[in-house]
């Protein structure tokens, strides 16, 4: 079983040693949705009491009720516009979103390769800057693309077949009226299908892990590397599922920790400034809405400031596992 | 690394950056003076959806457009006008795809941490931001007489755009009526929709209980 302890210092001391790869924590605590915090939910409403907390059902009826001239006006015009201006505008904004999904995962694919690269120059002991990392993650881009697609065919192509085997048998069962049977399938085999969707999630996330750094550290070829990544996890299946384990408790721990500093140091302050207005109904000054503002900001790029450091000791703890697997499979 | 031109110093990507934004607020007011010239509400929408669709393709286009003037012209408009321009740093134009990932994706890394990575211009020796780090360019010098060019140039989009706001907010004055019974119509529908019993228009202007108007006395009798 892998030391974790050593993982960890080994992270963290190549961390604090070569703070550049914070930049590329960043990008993916930012744009991988994961970060640092155990949740950051501030409930706001119990002082607003004025503002209704169920939408109501009847709004269409009694928005037609109190139309004035300008609103109906304006349906008249909504409905008079040409279907193909509509199109027009989803077109547009469909390029849109498309695009920014597209930079979205290009970004975070740079990332991924250049902090892998740059995690193995800093256990080598060598130097690591934004120029000696950057070119590995820019040349890795294509690869990881591809590996991702790959890797999201294979698990939603698992998902169908999971469904579709339940969908049969039930089908049969039913077909043929043994009501007992189909009952029993019904529970039974919703159990198991949910049981092998979580395994086979775990072990998708066991083959990311090596895939990635086969890709971006040997020059695996996307599909050569999944393969590869596969029989690596089945043969250390273990050891990777208890330091994907480790990982998430620690990510968990700092987040939640580092969430109770953060209310402590921020959230009570913010309320003691709010309640006053809270508790008149009022609207609260100026001068309070900036200092919430300026609050926030504080703890939004602090909070990705964590998230970039967990990401940074994941994935130093996975690269040193990685190192350590691929030198007993050659030994 | 290049040695043969002199590094851009930040003052003059300053300009540039300022150059490119004004260049943009210039084309964002023409088109807010077109929906704001508007003396109906109908017009008013028509170029409002046309505004719309207008600048979700702008937004999609302009980095493509930028990235193609930077492989072909070593910059962007604004770097252009200061005579600067954006080169590999072992020399040479960037390709398309390298200038895509550096305006774009540089970027968005430069402005992850409060904008760190453009500051970072400040800090670095070459005056080099994270965008030019992890693109391995630098920005260069290539005309030093073109510094006044820019200046001028900034000061006449500055110019420009004060023009066009002027323009805007004397449409916005001419219109004012328009805007203030939209903005009244929509925020009585709002607040009438939430309530439990809304009143129609007729309703909410209609006196509950009629006062009855008194006979008039006779001030002066009748003659004889």
């Amino acid at each position: 079983m892998p030391d974790f302890g050593k993982y960890i210092s080994n992270s963290y001391e190549a961390i604090k040693k070569n703070k550049w790869l914070f930049v590329y924590g960043l990008v993916i605590a930012l744009f991988a949705g994961g970060s640092g915090s155990g949740g950051s939910n501030i409930d706001l409403s119990d002082g607003f009491k004025n503002i209704p907390k169920e939408i109501p059902e009847d709004i269409p009826e009694k928005t037609s009720l109190v139309l004035g001239t300008y609103t109906s006006a304006l349906l008249d015009w909504f409905s008079s516009v040409p279907v193909t201006t509509w199109l027009l505008l989803g077109l547009s904004g469909l390029l849109f979103v498309i695009l920014a999904l597209a930079v979205r995962i290009v970004l975070l694919s740079w990332a991924k390769g250049a902090l892998i690269s740059g995690f193995e120059k800093a256990f080598n002991n060598e130097e690591v800057d934004l120029t000696n990392t950057s070119p590995k993650g820019i040349s890795s881009i294509k690869n990881l693309v591809i590996f991702a697609i790959i890797a999201s065919l294979v698990a939603t192509g698992l998902l169908l077949g999971i469904f579709l085997v339940w969908l049969i048998i039930f089908l049969i069962f039913h077909v043929t009226g043994i009501e007992e049977l189909r009952i029993i399938w019904m529970i039974l085999g919703s159990i198991m299908g949910f049981f092998t969707f979580v395994v086979a999630i775990i072990l998708f996330a066991m083959i990311g892990v090596y895939a990635e750094r086969l890709i971006v550290l040997e020059k695996y070829s996307p599909w050569p590397a999944w393969k590869k990544a596969f029989s690596l996890s089945k043969g250390n299946f273990f050891p990777t599922l208890v330091t994907g384990l480790v990982n998430n408790v620690l990510g968990c721990s700092i987040g939640c920790a580092s969430m109770i500093v953060f209310v402590i140091l921020l959230g009570i302050p913010g309320f003691i400034i709010l309640y006053p207005s809270i508790s008149n109904g009022t609207t609260p000054p100026l001068s309070a809405i900036i200092i919430l503002m300026v609050a926030f900001m504080i703890f939004s790029y602090l909070n990705l400031l964590i998230g970039a450091f967990v990401v940074l000791l994941k994935y130093g703890n996975w690269n040193q596992l990685f190192r350590e697997v691929l030198i007993k499979q050659e030994s | 690394m290049n040695t043969q031109h002199q590094n851009a110093r930040p003052y003059l990507r300053f300009l540039s950056f300022l150059i490119n934004i004004l260049l943009d607020l210039f084309f964002f007011q023409l088109v807010l003076l077109v929906v704001v010239g508007q003396g109906r509400l109908e017009n008013m929408l028509n170029s409002l959806l046309t505004a719309a669709i207008l600048w979700l393709f702008f937004s999609v286009i302009k980095p493509f457009f930028n990235s193609l003037l930077i492989s072909r012209f070593g910059g962007d408009p604004g770097k252009l006008l200061t005579g600067t321009a954006i080169i590999r740093s072992q020399g040479g134009n960037l390709s398309f795809w390298r200038a895509f990932f550096r305006n774009f994706l540089g970027y968005t890394v430069s402005g992850l941490l409060v904008w760190l990575g453009f500051v970072w211009i400040l800090i670095d020796k070459q005056h080099r931001a994270w965008h030019d780090l992890i693109s391995d360019t630098v920005v260069i010098v290539r005309s030093k007489s073109a510094l006044l060019m820019g200046i001028i140039s900034m000061a006449l989009l500055l110019l420009v755009n004060v023009f066009v706001f002027s323009s805007i907010l004397s449409q916005y004055q001419n219109n004012k009526t328009l805007y203030e019974g939209v903005w009244q119509d929509v925020s009585e529908v709002i607040r009438e929709t939430f309530k439990e019993n809304p009143q129609t228009p007729d309703e909410q202007f209609q006196f509950e209980d009629t006062p009855e108007i008194p006979d008039i006395p006779d001030v002066f009798p009748p003659a004889g």
